[in-house]
């Protein structure tokens, strides 16, 4: 015993030593693993220790000595935090479950498991397996814990999950706490909400938890009343800057029945955090509105096996220093991006910087003489199309590409599911289509004929059509409606559309694959998520899988254009638009960032919603400039008044004329920072004061952008209210 | 389909009404307010609000009510801290605020409601309180019952106006010495029947029944406003949308309501299915544009002078712009403030770019500076096609500049029948001026013709006709609609005796009042719209015309042949149709003058109408006299009766249509249950 002792003395006297030989900076001691956790895993620069009692890990740097906890350490002495939260805090899985009467309960794995002992571990080819039971609701779920080059692996396999009878599984969190912030750091959670959202640690406005889906709503799941207007998540991720660390969690499998969810501390939960939380059931619920404002009530509807075959793993990536704020985590998820083979490759030759979006028509139900027939409005023949083309050449709009929307002879909704795809004659027909696609040739200014692939109208008494879509997890088919604003309800006077399923979209595409223009732009393929409960169909990542690899068929030899793509799609954009420039703004939001632009800045061209018929035209510009994005106009060439009476009012598509002259204005702005920064990378981003956003160029230049409505002063130059300083270097 | 939700940093969906012709439809529009900034009370450096009640703003300040918590937060136009009042003191002694809810300032005075201390105190700056108003002794106030004043107002003179919980008979109004001196914006009984209704009852009802009935005539005013007019605004919660919002001058009448305009008395959504508007709050900007909180939807809805709809704003929900229990709305700095008592902080909205263009042209428009307003008008639609609001503006620009074609335009998109018509008056006008020459030549060579044809007749050189008619069978029988238009007794006889009618006449003139109800909906001038033509429904018309007819003809012959009627079925058929021949003309006369009559000749048209209706009546009452051999008094009884045949048919129709969607509701939810089993 006593040598034993000696021993243990000899070591610790050796490692102070060489720490303080080696090491040069202080040891802190937070940053030293206590002796309860044992070593379990290791890599070239990593390791975990995993501490049998607690069953909590920490992740060790090798090389810094700097750890990350999976949860954070002495909570049990912070008096101020309610027990609950005390034992959330401590937990590995929070897990949501149903009985058999539908009501949903909340499982921690602190208290249901490592409290009562009932979990167990085994460390086996560099995986540490943690075993927990939930003894009341009898469930297993097992935890794997695996390290890779920049950190560490967490994931739990559904097929490895063992349920009891009378409880279900619908929701799986994994390391919730990884990396949680105490109250009181400095720092911010980083959420790839819209464009991106910042939500500064400890800077709450109310106690509202965020949660949101990751590549939107799933819209198998029909909703009764409109669903809110907020802004989707395109990448799979979320971000922790505490002090000078950063970590990216990074959502590898699962993604999509994920939601990222995130809190800023509370003085009864003390920590701030962001983690991922899966749905291991298709689960809908149906909101039964009361009569008290604001309020409904929840009623779940879940499907009855567990899904199969799926993977839910969060990567957390331990940035270095020098990429541990948002612009950096953009830049790292960016190369991390490359390394998966997820982004296209380097974009070359010179940003195209405006996008127009035509107009051509649309198909309305008219009366004449009191029979009812389609009509087809024209809002842009090819014809006019060329025009609005030369007139931008002759302004000197140079970097320019369009985008046609509407050409077919059905307009902008598709009649049927195996509609063929041709351009509408009152258009002008095929000759003049070609003469336009000349027309740009010539001028290098690629038109994107834009084509849905996924959503149709059903056409009336056909079957087909209805066997060719999705069905919900009620096994009804999964109509979608347009909302009616005032009351939030089905509007029924707008016709109803459909999603194709996966595997009529496989058939689909093989049939019109030929048809395809060379120039597309495509719609609601990269942008939308939904799963399919027929006998044959399957699961969000079935639908993605499949999206993914007919993307990948439509793109051989084509240039794709697509509206601001899921990570999924990224790959097969050559041009994106309507990249979003804000973000949900939920009330604890801090400010928006431009997330999002900067992941595909260099790989893929990107433009902004519509900046005609917005509310704010000139800040939309200004938010152009801060992203780095083009910009985008869009409208038709006749009078738009004839759509006022029909369903398609909601397009509030404005005449070519009333902004052409903003557009050429605007492009030109676009045109001379472009100069300036001679197309260099945005390399730093950063908020100065409330509303006076900072730029930086790799090149040197910084841009000094001032939304508020009074001028501001930086370094003695003076920027005027709503506009845009370029300072050189 | 219609995606709407790409392009704004607001979480709710900007939509504006058009009251049209025939229906109230919501457009989807760009909104003129986003949501600013949220402040707590730990932004503001204190703790944190506590159910806050009421808001209000001076020229400099913005007064939170912080009703929990006992105090009043004062704000700068920065939305920073200026003063914390939590002391107050009366006569020396400390003062508690109890439960406050409303409060008002002046340049020198804070007035609050102090609610559960059943009064309203008038304290300085710092919070020294100099007069207490309390419940009023007065026989017009029930002494047994509490009195909680919740909202105060006072005007430039000192009056001092608040809405007191259970009080219906109106506003109670103190002077500035604290005494009590009357009711103000009770409702009036302004109706005969009402008054006679009451001295009805006071008959039969005992004292103590008609005290209670007076409770029964409620308006109760959840909140008030003033503007430096004295003008006082009020607005009333479940009483639906109709004036919900009322502006009232000193003689208590509502301003608002005798205002020409789109949408002068329904507020909140007052599209048909929405639900009814509850509203909370109002207040006014600084152009007058009132901006009204509705708590049923969460929404602010803003409105110009004249009670037009510029922008709905605002939702529940958890995104900033959004609120929870939104309870009052101030308008401070350029800014719209609204104050959420369940997540205890104050949202502030400023202007879009679009918003203060808005502002700009409805100011201009309302000092009737039309011609300056009109670029402006223009660049609205240019980015909001839906505003219909601005067609009206545009179309007074484009009618100044004299373009009359773009006005008229103009006006039927805003739909606004009044200008429309002024205006089409004034291009008529223009354009019989412009073709004088050819009109007058016109008009003349019609003139003669008619004299020479008149001459001729009186020469009877036109009895040819009447011979060629009298001696062609064919072409007698052709022609004899006309005939039984002028000569009626003989005509039905011919019908009678001598089978002169025809059927194929009588189809075609079916086909004819069909196409007449028709061409009616779908082809009436702008001026005289009464149905918009989207909304036409074949079928409709098709029961409307054809389906009625029969009905009528199937129910009197039904009735008469058992009542001694000697007409065939057929015979009938074609009676009746040759009888509606004047009312068909009309129809199509009428659609045809509606194109060129403006609307004060309107008169011309329902003379018209009229006298072919009349007409054809008569028709009808000789035809069935004729063909069923009745006396005049036996067919008027027999008309009767067929109405009420016609009556019970229809009757019959809706139950059969009644049971068959029963079944077909059986049958669709048995096909879904099946989808659901399989």
């Amino acid at each position: 015993m006593k040598r034993v002792m000696r021993i243990c003395m000899l070591i610790m006297v050796l490692s102070v030593a060489v720490v303080l030989v080696v090491g040069n900076e202080p040891l802190l001691a937070k940053e030293v693993v206590s002796k309860e956790f044992q070593l379990a895993l290791e890599n070239d620069s990593y390791k975990l220790y995993f501490n049998p009692t607690t069953a909590e890990a920490v992740l060790e740097d090798q090389k810094t000595k700097q750890v990350w906890y999976t949860n954070p350490q002495g909570v049990e002495d912070q008096e101020q935090i309610i027990a609950f939260n005390k034992n959330k805090l401590k937990s590995q899985l929070i897990v949501e479950v149903v009985n058999q009467q539908n009501i949903v309960e909340t499982a921690l794995s602190e208290l249901e498991s490592v409290k009562k002992n009932k979990f167990s571990y085994e460390i086996q080819d560099n995986q540490l397996i943690v075993n927990y039971e939930f003894e009341k609701h009898g469930l297993m779920i097992p935890l794997t814990y695996e390290l890779i080059p920049n950190g560490v692996k967490a994931y739990v396999e559904s097929d490895g999950i063992v349920e009891g009878e009378t409880y279900r599984l619908t929701k799986v969190a994994i390391l919730p706490y990884f990396g949680a912030a105490q109250q009181g750091t400095e720092g911010y959670i980083l959420l790839p909400d819209g464009s991106g959202a910042i939500m500064a640690f400890d800077a709450y406005k109310n106690s509202n938890i965020y949660t949101s889906k990751v590549y939107g709503r799933d819209l198998s799941l029909t909703n009764d009343t409109a669903p809110n207007k907020d802004e989707r998540i395109m990448l799979p991720l979320f971000g922790l800057k505490r002090e000078k660390d950063g970590i990216l969690g990074i959502i590898t499998k699962g993604e999509e029945t994920a939601s990222i969810v995130a809190q800023q501390a509370l003085p009864n939960s003390g920590y701030n955090y962001a983690y991922a939380n899966f749905e291991t059931r298709v689960l809908n619920y149906y909101y039964l509105e009361e009569k008290d404002p604001g309020r409904s009530r929840k009623v779940p509807y879940i499907s009855e096996a567990l899904k199969a075959n799926e993977c839910y793993e969060v990567q957390y990536h331990i940035l270095p220093e020098a990429q541990s704020d948002y612009v950096g985590m953009a830049k790292y998820y960016q190369s991390y991006l490359v390394g998966q083979g997820l982004l296209p490759a380097p974009k070359e030759g010179n940003q195209k910087l405006i996008t127009i979006d035509v107009y051509g028509g649309v198909n309305v139900d008219s009366v004449i003489m009191g029979i009812p027939v389609v009509k087809f409005l024209n809002l842009t023949t090819f014809e006019q199309c060329k025009q609005i083309l030369n007139d931008m050449k002759a302004a000197g709009v140079n970097e320019l590409s369009m985008r046609y929307r509407g050409w077919e002879k059905d307009g902008l909704v598709i009649q049927g599911a195996s509609q063929t795809i041709k351009p509408a004659s009152s258009l002008g027909g095929k000759k003049q289509m070609d003469a336009l696609k000349k027309l740009g040739k010539e001028n290098e200014v690629p038109i994107y004929f834009e084509t849905d692939l996924i959503t149709y109208a059903p056409r009336k008494f056909s079957f087909g059509d209805l066997q060719k879509t999705i069905k919900n997890v009620g096994n009804y088919y999964a109509y979608q409606y347009t909302y009616d604003l005032p009351t939030k309800e089905i509007d029924k006077t707008i016709e109803r559309t459909l999603l194709i399923s996966p595997k009529a979209l496989v058939a689909r595409v093989a049939k019109v694959l030929p048809d395809l223009e060379e120039n597309i732009a495509l719609k609601g393929i990269a942008d939308l998520v939904y799963h399919d409960s027929h006998k044959q169909g399957g699961s969000i990542r079935n639908t993605t899988n499949v999206f993914t690899e007919q993307l990948g068929k439509i793109e051989e030899g084509r240039s794709v254009l697509l509206e601001s793509p899921n990570m999924y799609g990224l790959k097969y954009a050559d041009l994106v638009v309507n990249v979003p420039v804000y973000s949900s703004n939920y009330m604890n939001f801090t400010n928006d960032v431009p997330f999002y632009q900067l992941v595909l800045q260099g790989y893929v061209d990107y433009f902004t919603p519509y900046i005609n018929r917005n509310a704010n035209p000139q800040e939309m510009l200004l938010k152009a400039i801060e992203s780095g994005s083009g910009i985008h106009f869009g409208g038709s060439y006749e009078d738009p008044t004839i759509l006022l009476n029909t369903p398609y009012n909601g397009l509030m598509i404005s005449k070519y004329d009333s902004w052409k002259d903003l557009a050429i204005a605007s492009y030109k702005a676009l045109e001379n920072i472009e100069e300036i920064t001679q197309g260099s990378e945005i390399t730093m981003h950063e908020a100065i004061e409330k509303g006076v956003i900072q730029v930086g160029y790799q090149n040197g230049t910084k841009i000094i952008i001032n939304y508020n409505d009074d001028p501001i002063q930086y370094n003695g130059s003076i920027v005027p209210p709503k506009e845009y300083l370029i300072l050189h270097q | 389909m219609m995606s709407t939700s790409v392009y704004a940093g607001e979480p709710y969906e900007g939509y504006i009404y058009q009251q049209g012709i025939g229906f109230t439809k919501e457009y989807p529009s760009v909104s003129n307010y986003e949501p600013q900034n949220v402040m707590t009370g730990i932004d503001l450096g204190i703790n944190n609000l506590k159910a806050p009640r009421d808001i209000f703003a001076t020229d400099d300040r913005l007064y939170i009510l912080d009703s929990g918590n006992g105090r009043i937060v004062v704000l700068d136009k920065e939305e920073k801290l200026v003063q914390v009042l939590d002391q107050f003191s009366y006569k020396g002694d400390d003062y508690q605020l109890n439960d406050p809810n409303g409060i008002m300032v002046t340049s020198d005075k804070i007035y609050v409601a102090d609610t559960e201390n059943q009064c309203i105190v008038r304290m300085s700056m710092s919070g020294e309180i100099d007069l207490i108003y309390t419940k009023p002794e007065s026989g017009l106030i029930s002494q047994d019952e509490p009195f909680f004043p919740q909202k105060v107002v006072v005007d430039s003179v000192g009056n001092v106006y608040t809405n007191v919980k259970g009080v219906f008979e109106g506003i109670v109004e103190y002077d500035s010495t604290g005494e009590f001196t009357g009711f103000f914006g009770g409702d009036r009984i302004n109706n005969i029947f009402e008054i006679a209704d009451l001295i009805f009852w006071k008959k039969f009802l005992t004292e103590e029944q008609q005290s209670k009935m007076k409770k029964v005539v409620p308006i109760e005013y959840s909140n008030l406003a003033i503007d430096d007019k004295n003008f006082i605004y009020t607005v009333s919660q479940s009483v639906g949308n109709t004036n919900a919002i009322r502006k009232l001058n000193w003689k208590e009448k509502n301003l608002l309501e005798s205002m020409e305009g789109i949408a002068s008395q329904g507020y909140g959504d007052i599209r048909a299915g929405a639900d009814p508007a509850s509203f909370v709050d109002v207040c006014l900007d600084e152009s007058e544009m009132l901006y009204g909180l509705d708590v049923a939807t969460g929404r602010v809805f803003q409105y110009d002078q004249q009670g037009n709809l510029l922008s709905v704003f605002g939702r529940y929900g958890s995104q900033m712009g959004t609120f929870r229990g939104p309870v009052a709305i101030e308008s401070f700095n350029n800014k719209i403030y609204v104050l959420d008592n369940q997540l205890n902080n104050v949202t502030s909205f400023q202007k879009t770019e679009f918003g203060q263009v808005v502002a700009k042209a409805t100011k201009l428009y309302d000092d009737g500076l039309y011609e300056e307003a009109t670029a402006i008008w223009r660049s609205i639609v240019e980015i909001n096609p839906n505003f219909m609001l601005a067609y009206t503006g545009v179309g007074k620009g484009a009618l100044l500049e004299g373009n009359y074609k773009e006005a008229l335009r103009c006006f039927e998109l805003a739909a606004n029948q009044k200008e429309y018509s002024d205006t089409y008056k004034i291009y008529r006008t223009q354009l019989i001026k412009d073709n004088f020459a050819l009109i007058s030549v016109a008009s003349i060579l019609l003139i003669g013709i008619v004299f020479w044809l008149l001459a001729l007749k009186k020469r009877k050189k036109l009895n040819f006709i009447h011979e060629y008619i009298s001696t062609h069978p064919k072409v007698e029988k052709f022609v004899l609609p006309f005939r039984v238009m002028m000569h009626p007794i003989d005509g039905f006889e011919e019908i009678k005796f001598w089978g002169k009618g025809s059927m194929k006449w009588a189809y075609a003139i079916m086909v004819a009042l069909f196409l007449g109800f028709s061409v009616e909906w779908l082809y009436t001038g702008f001026v005289f719209k009464t149905n918009s033509a989207e909304t036409f429904q074949l079928i409709m018309v098709l029961m409307q015309t054809i389906g009625m007819l029969m009905i009528c003809i199937i129910s009197n012959y039904a009735i008469c042949s058992l009542l001694d009627g000697k007409a065939k079925f057929k015979e009938l058929i074609i009676g009746t149709t040759y009888a509606l021949v004047p009312a068909v003309l009309g129809i199509f006369i009428n659609t045809g003058l509606s194109q060129i009559l403006v609307a004060e000749e309107a008169f011309i048209m329902q003379l018209i109408s009229t006298i072919t209706l009349t007409w054809s009546l008569i028709l009808i009452i000789q035809c069935i006299m004729i063909l069923h051999q009745y006396t005049l008094k036996k067919t008027i009884a027999m008309m009767f009766l067929t109405l009420l045949g016609v009556m019970s048919i229809l009757f019959l129709l809706a139950l059969c249509f009644i049971l068959y969607n029963q079944v077909l509701t059986f049958i669709t939810s048995i096909y879904h249950e099946i989808l659901l089993r399989l």
